[in-house]
């Protein structure tokens, strides 16, 4: 509770100016002074702990409800646009679903194009990518801008320019790797991941040379059998066993530490990779389903923490680490917050690794709880498939109680703004998933409506009482992300294109408009010769819903497929 | 079907020079006497639409010199129902997603090679009778005996990432478990001494053994919960009709499409049970005709036509500005990146010329790109390849 008061903000206050000394010596010192000017919006997160909080105070609780469009761009490319912009100076970055096809530099307070970059795309990539043809966006430092792409490529360009300087082969998307993430920068290194890991592949992050392109470490978030670890795994399975690292990493410069969330294991059955049951053991398939703590200098996994030992149900654990200063039991804490997808909001401390807290967000029955001494979740044994060993009715859904759509941290509420679902499913892995050329066959998961009567909610979290303070339900799941504000404020869209301004502390609405097609995006805020801006990316998912069945259909009916960006204003 | 053809190609020669409207006639004639039964049947006749993946030999492929099991069998029921098959292609990649959004959305009227099975996506899809059998096999060298699941104890075995075969040896630790993530790399693997047998699915594997391992081994296939399907064609559910036309002609085609599946060495012996772990096998199914490769034809082409480099670039640029320029621009220069030929080298790199000839031999007809071999000869197209690598862009 101390956490709320003023005394509190003020040294928050504080401790970010003597971090921004720190991190000018160690992170990348044009990213860090980009981060530090309040009227930009720098790395697609908000900052390297991606709390996507903005202290900008002009848009507040009291005016929201007079805000105007300022102006709206197309983006010239439908479907799943994920992107957070990026503000430098009076320049924004955004970039579109399909590759991406398109990566515009705007005039960020008129919309009027600098730029444009069209990346040379395969046409076979929707082909490879599992979820959709999304980009989350693009990533600043020493004047370049950094692109994932699809098709397994990482490429920078001239800020100013939008011409190609470099590009890098990551990963080969024909094996259903794709890259659909910002990478990070740290000092001259860009750092990026990438997905896959129902298809075989091994999980890795790839640091490359700011200014060549050139790798400069690879580390696998998998151990090869004889590393440490890797006794974690059934035989050679390991080497194909997941962990893919495909959402945003962090970077916490006192420590010197990169975060990043890796994905499921491989295969599916987890008797090839482990026992088949509760009982597992050792075989807990390090470090898949897991937060890393990686030295950026050499990739080297300081320490992890496995959110879902042994995984049975497509629990990545890839969620962004939103690193912020918590008071917990009257001390205050360096922590790390993963809102995962198996249902848990884990809270460790982020120098040391140690877990702090694990408790549900959203309604789970996999587990009753997860132990922070054991580190082991208890589980349900019915609720665990298993070779001959259907399960039904487990919740989450394999979607997770939040899937990639980004939350938020404000340290004037301390409260943590969560886009969650509240889906549940069937499975069974008697199954096996296709291959080329073998049949059609695969596994399907039969979708099922949560508990309640709504299948997403925006939770507004307490991650130190870990209790929910307010909430808004919703008919559909897979919701856009959050932005906070100092206003007092929280910017959400949602499946239907409801775009709102919502009261950070009562949860209360204040502003609606609705924006034609789905919102997964997070809104991002800048500010342009003294005006506060609030943009959102709008282009509602396509693949995703092909998972959940009846839902999905909903989701699709929802709104049609669009591609737009919507910049709002006080008038 | 026949009208939309001829006013795509006469729409893309519009009012150029007469040698292109004498070039769209030429095609179109050709088009008619490679298939009779169409030009016969003019408006009335339906062509027969499949979808397939153009890149899944040995089943299916867009490449007319290698067609696949799959569009070989479409083609010989397309001759006995009278009509002309044309291809959807989709990659297969995902699974029942492709069946989703290929036969269930209309976009064709059949997809050859789905599992028979009760639970398979039905009711929105329904099946023919059986047209064969597809599985799991184990593969050896000739002189090892492998009866049984028994018989693999102690030995090293290649198993396909996340198949019924990796399930089944999951629990039995006496057994050494290579993880593969294909057919052709647990193929590989055998062949480079890593493992003893390889267990992964029959059809790849038999073609394998026959087109690139010299029939050197054994291929025998299993049997059991998830190791043996009939296969047949999938008809979306408003097909009923089609697919009894197509059951009621199945029986007198068993002699073809058997010597299909053995052509494309599908492994047709009987079986080793897995459940009872019974002894059963035979050897592999006769060797027929060797498929030609795309590289194959690429080469000899490349390798056919005349040497003068100069005489070439000239009357290639005049044969590209005359013909290919109304698209691609005059001297290769338009904005539209897609169609940008100046970036053939940079998208395709070491693939640039066999690119070129696949896609100017066949035309990308979805995307309005005609195909020329039948146009113009080798040696002209030849000159326009000589003239593009004279245009390609080589920045960075």
């Amino acid at each position: 509770m101390e956490l709320r008061s003023r005394g509190f903000f003020a040294g928050v206050s504080l401790a970010a100016l003597l971090m921004v000394g720190v991190t000018a010596v160690k992170a990348n010192d044009s990213v860090v002074k980009a981060v530090a000017d309040p009227n930009g919006w720098a790395i697609a997160g908000g900052d390297y702990g991606n709390m996507r909080f903005s202290s900008l105070k002009q848009i507040t609780s009291e005016n929201a409800d007079k805000l105007q469009l300022v102006y709206s761009f197309s983006l010239a490319s439908l479907r799943s646009n994920e992107s957070s912009p990026i503000v430098i100076g009076n320049t924004m970055y955004v970039s579109t679903s399909w590759g991406p096809k398109y990566v515009y530099a705007i005039d960020a307070a008129t919309g009027v194009r600098k730029w444009t970059y069209e990346p040379d795309i395969p046409e076979d990539v929707l082909q490879y990518a599992c979820c959709d043809v999304n980009s989350r966006g693009v990533s600043y430092a020493d004047g370049k801008i950094f692109v994932g792409r699809l098709d397994g490529k990482l490429t920078a360009l001239d800020a100013n320019t939008g011409k190609e300087l470099w590009t890098a082969n990551v990963v080969d998307y024909k094996q259903g790797s794709v890259i659909t993430s910002p990478p990070l920068i740290v000092r001259d290194k860009v750092i990026t991941g990438f997905g896959g890991g129902e298809y075989g592949v091994r999980g890795a992050l790839h640091a490359f040379d700011v200014n060549t392109g050139k790798q400069l470490w690879q580390t696998f978030t998998v151990p090869a059998p004889g590393e440490p670890g890797s006794d974690t795994w059934k035989g050679d399975t390991g080497l194909h066993g997941g962990g893919a690292a495909w959402l945003v990493g962090s970077y916490d410069a006192k420590s010197d530490t990169v975060y990043w969330g890796t994905s499921n294991p491989g295969p599916w059955n987890t008797a090839v990779r482990s026992t088949g049951d509760g009982n597992f053991g050792k075989l807990t398939n390090l470090y898949t389903a897991s937060t890393l703590a990686i030295d950026p200098n050499n990739g080297k996994i300081k320490w992890h923490i496995q959110g879902t030992p042994a995984d049975a149900w497509d629990y990545d654990g890839v969620n962004e680490l939103v690193l912020a200063d918590l008071t917990v039991n009257g001390a205050k804490t360096p922590a790390v917050m993963k809102a995962d997808r198996n249902g848990f909001f884990f809270v460790a401390n982020r120098e040391t690794g140690k877990l702090l807290s694990a408790e549900k967000y959203i309604f789970a029955n996999w587990a009753k709880k997860f132990d922070i001494n054991t580190m082991r979740a208890e589980e349900d044994p019915d609720k665990r498939p298993g070779p001959g060993h259907p399960a039904k009715d487990i919740c989450p859904n394999l979607i997770g109680g939040k899937n990639w759509q980004p939350m938020s941290f404000s340290p004037d509420t301390g409260l943590v703004y969560i886009p969650s679902n509240n889906v549940c499913m069937d499975w069974s892995v008697s199954d096996v998933s296709y291959k080329r050329g073998v049949f059609y066959l695969g596994a399907e998961f039969p979708t099922k409506d949560g508990p309640g009567g709504f299948n997403g909610e925006l939770i507004a979290w307490d991650p130190v009482a870990s209790k929910k303070v307010w909430s808004i339900k919703s008919d559909l799941p897979f919701n856009g992300g959050t932005l906070s504000t100092a206003g007092n404020l929280v910017f959400w869209g949602d499946l239907h294109g409801d775009f709102k301004a919502i009261d950070a502390k009562s949860g209360k609405v204040l502003w609606t408009k609705n924006l034609g097609t789905g919102i997964g995006a997070g809104p991002v805020t800048y500010s342009v010769n003294g005006k506060q801006y609030v943009a959102i990316v709008v282009g509602r998912t396509a693949a995703l819903p092909a998972f959940l069945g009846d839902l999905g259909k909903k989701m699709v009916a929802a709104t049609p497929e669009g591609g737009a960006l919507f910049v709002f204003a006080l008038p | 079907m026949f009208s939309s053809w001829f006013n795509q190609y006469t729409a893309h020669g519009s009012s150029r020079r007469v040698g292109l409207k004498w070039a769209v006639r030429n095609m179109l004639l050709s088009t008619l006497v490679a298939v009779p039964a169409f030009a016969a049947g003019a408006d009335e006749v339906k062509p027969l639409r499949l979808c397939a993946d153009p890149t899944n030999l040995p089943f299916s492929s867009d490449d007319p010199a290698k067609p696949g099991l799959y569009l070989e069998i479409g083609q010989t029921l397309g001759q006995r129902l009278a009509r002309p098959v044309t291809y959807t292609w989709y990659k297969s990649y995902f699974g029942k997603r492709t069946v989703r959004q290929t036969l269930l959305a209309k976009q064709c009227d059949a997809m050859i090679g789905l599992p028979l099975v009760d639970d398979f996506m039905g009711p929105a899809v329904i099946f023919s009778k059986a047209i064969g059998r597809e599985g799991y096999a184990l593969v050896s060298s000739k002189d090892r005996q492998i009866n049984g699941i028994g018989d693999l104890k102690g030995l090293r075995v290649a198993v396909q990432f996340q198949t019924t075969p990796q399930n089944l040896l999951a629990l039995r630790d006496e057994i050494q478990k290579m993880t593969v993530l294909s057919p052709d790399e647990g193929m590989q693997k055998l062949d480079q001494g890593k493992v003893d047998v390889a267990f992964v699915w029959a059809p790849v594997a038999g073609w394998l053994n026959k087109t690139a391992y010299g029939d050197k081994y054994r291929v025998v296939p299993t049997e059991g919960e998830g190791l043996l399907w009939p296969t047949a064609i999938g008809f979306a559910k408003a097909g009923a009709s089609l697919r009894d036309e197509v059951d009621a002609i199945l029986p007198s085609l068993r002699d073809d499409i058997d010597q299909l599946f053995a052509k494309y060495g599908v492994p047709g012996d009987a079986p080793i049970k897995f459940s009872q772990g019974e002894t059963l096998g035979a050897g592999v199914a006769a060797t027929t005709v060797e498929p030609r490769t795309v590289g194959q034809v690429v080469a000899e082409k490349g390798s056919s036509a005349p040497a003068d480099h100069k005489a070439d670039l000239g009357a290639g640029q005049e044969l590209f500005n005359g013909t290919c320029g109304h698209c691609h621009g005059p001297n290769a220069v338009q904005s539209e990146r897609k169609i940008d030929l100046r970036l053939l080298r940079k998208r395709y790199g070491e693939d640039m010329e066999k690119t070129y000839w696949k896609t100017v031999n066949d035309g990308r007809p979805s995307k309005g790109m005609p195909a020329w071999k039948e146009v113009f000869n080798e040696e002209q197209l030849k000159s326009v390849y000589v003239y593009l690598q004279s245009v390609q862009d080589t920045g960075s």
